[in-house]
């Protein structure tokens, strides 16, 4: 027996091995937070994926500025003529807020609690496709904590799964581990928006789930973050209804949606701290 | 020394298929230039090697990308191993038995997640056909061609004996 085991010691140590890998892998499935040691690599790592991140972003801008020098100078004339129009938009926001908070002072209504917004850059991404995730260059030393909400001015895109001091990981929406509280924003129908369905032709897309037959839900309507789970804020953008689909057994309908983030060109987020007062710099508040 | 450069081109390939390929690669498709080094380290060392050069390569991809710990670990072991398994095998100076076995451990990394997947009980974002269908023809190439490229440096190095100091310098 003994003679037996030494003759395949090599094949029983890759056997082991591959046995304690599939035990772990099915233990951290669900595994929020980051070992020191996970943390001293992802900082090392980091910086180098940024560099190359920032080299490739440049090499693309440059192909993309030669291709469409005509289409950028005429998209330079319409963005001038967007801004200035949203410069009296903002004139007038400030006038409203302004009339807003006095309004509400006026009433005795508590100031609603704005959120923080720590700006970072996406500097990794997984390329496998298994599984949904991003690096930010933004970790525990610019306050970025396990669970916030990290979104785009078009909308929610996601969690932070881990942390290091400066870098974390971000789990997108898309990602078959996710999954938030949301309602509709029209009708305000609560439910809950899953991961995207198998589906070689829509890849990337969501539904939201469990929604009664007769739910007031229509193809073009917004969905927007409940604030149930206790993660996300609520009022934030998830996406819009594609259309309504019914469930195998025709109890329940599930609504496909466009999402409101564009999961292939994640280039610059914003982490959402709630209730914390607005800061100076690159971060902002909503 | 060649432990260290074995991290370093693990880190450097970690930094570059996370951040460059994403980029830049057409369709969505993405190379996985982890696998790539690990099948080419293991080609120039053995068995035991290339499951050790597999595990630490497989770990620190799942740490970096966020995926549950192990996942990628146990794929590139056994991919390491197998690799390994084939170094006395092979001519390994003559780059085109390489570039054709990434081609096959390429075909096992793109199955092994989705039989993982099952195992672990995460929810599948693809059925196995659609994920084959849309990645691996395109993965294939591009891992055929990346191992034309890197292979001969790999190659030369380990003549140099700056890979693995103490392992024969060519096989067959």
């Amino acid at each position: 027996m003994l003679a037996f085991l030494k003759k395949r010691k090599r094949m029983l140590t890759l056997f082991l091995v591959l046995t304690l890998l599939l035990v772990l892998t099915q233990r951290t499935v669900a595994r929020q937070g980051i070992t020191v040691a996970e943390e001293a690599l992802l900082t090392v790592v980091a910086p180098v994926q940024g560099v190359f991140g920032r080299f490739a972003r440049s090499v693309e801008g440059l192909l993309i500025s030669v291709k469409g020098y005509q289409f950028l100078v005429a998209e330079n004339r319409r963005l001038q003529d967007e801004l200035a129009a949203t410069l009296v938009l903002e004139a007038r926001l400030t006038e409203f807020r302004h009339e807003n908070h006095r309004l509400r002072q006026m009433l005795n209504f508590e100031a609603r609690s704005e959120h923080q917004l720590i700006a970072a850059e996406v500097v990794a991404r997984d390329p496998s496709g298994w599984f949904q995730t991003v690096s930010i260059n933004k970790g525990s030393l610019h306050g970025v904590a396990e669970n916030l909400a990290v979104v785009t001015s078009e909308g929610l895109v996601g969690s932070v799964l881990a942390v290091s001091p400066v870098t974390s990981q971000v789990l997108l929406l898309t990602d078959s581990r996710r999954a938030v509280s949301a309602m509709v924003q029209r009708s305000r129908e609560p439910g809950t928006v899953g991961v995207v369905e198998a589906n070689a032709d829509l890849p990337g897309y969501l539904r939201m789930i469990n929604l009664p037959r007769d739910a007031n839900i229509q193809p073009g309507d917004t969905i927007i973050s409940s604030g149930l789970g206790g993660i996300y804020p609520q009022g934030l953008v998830l996406g819009y209804v594609l259309e309504m689909v019914e469930e195998e057994l025709g109890l329940l309908r599930f609504a496909l949606l466009r999402p409101a983030a564009n999961f292939n060109r994640l280039e610059e987020v914003f982490v959402v701290v709630p209730g914390a007062a607005p800061a100076q710099g690159s971060e902002g508040a909503f | 020394m060649g432990s260290i450069i074995i991290f370093l081109l693990i880190t450097v390939g970690l930094a570059l298929q996370g951040s460059f390929f994403v980029l830049i690669s057409p369709g969505s498709v993405h190379p996985d230039l982890i696998l790539v080094l690990v099948v080419a380290l293991a080609l120039l060392s053995d068995s035991k090697r290339g499951a050790l050069i597999g595990l630490a390569a497989g770990l620190m991809q799942d740490i970096v990308f966020g995926a549950p710990l192990g996942f990628n670990a146990f794929i590139k072991v056994l991919v390491g191993a197998m690799a390994g398994f084939l170094a006395e095998e092979i001519n390994r100076d003559f780059v085109l038995a390489p570039m054709l076995l990434v081609m096959f451990f390429s075909s096992v990394n793109d199955l092994l997640p989705f039989l993982l997947k099952e195992f672990a009980d995460i929810r599948q974002s693809f059925s196995l056909l659609q994920y084959l269908q849309h990645f691996s023809p395109v993965r294939l190439v591009m891992h055929f061609f990346i191992m034309g490229l890197i292979y001969p440096y790999l190659c030369r190095a380990q003549k140099r004996r700056l890979l693995f100091p103490q392992a024969e310098s060519s096989g067959k």
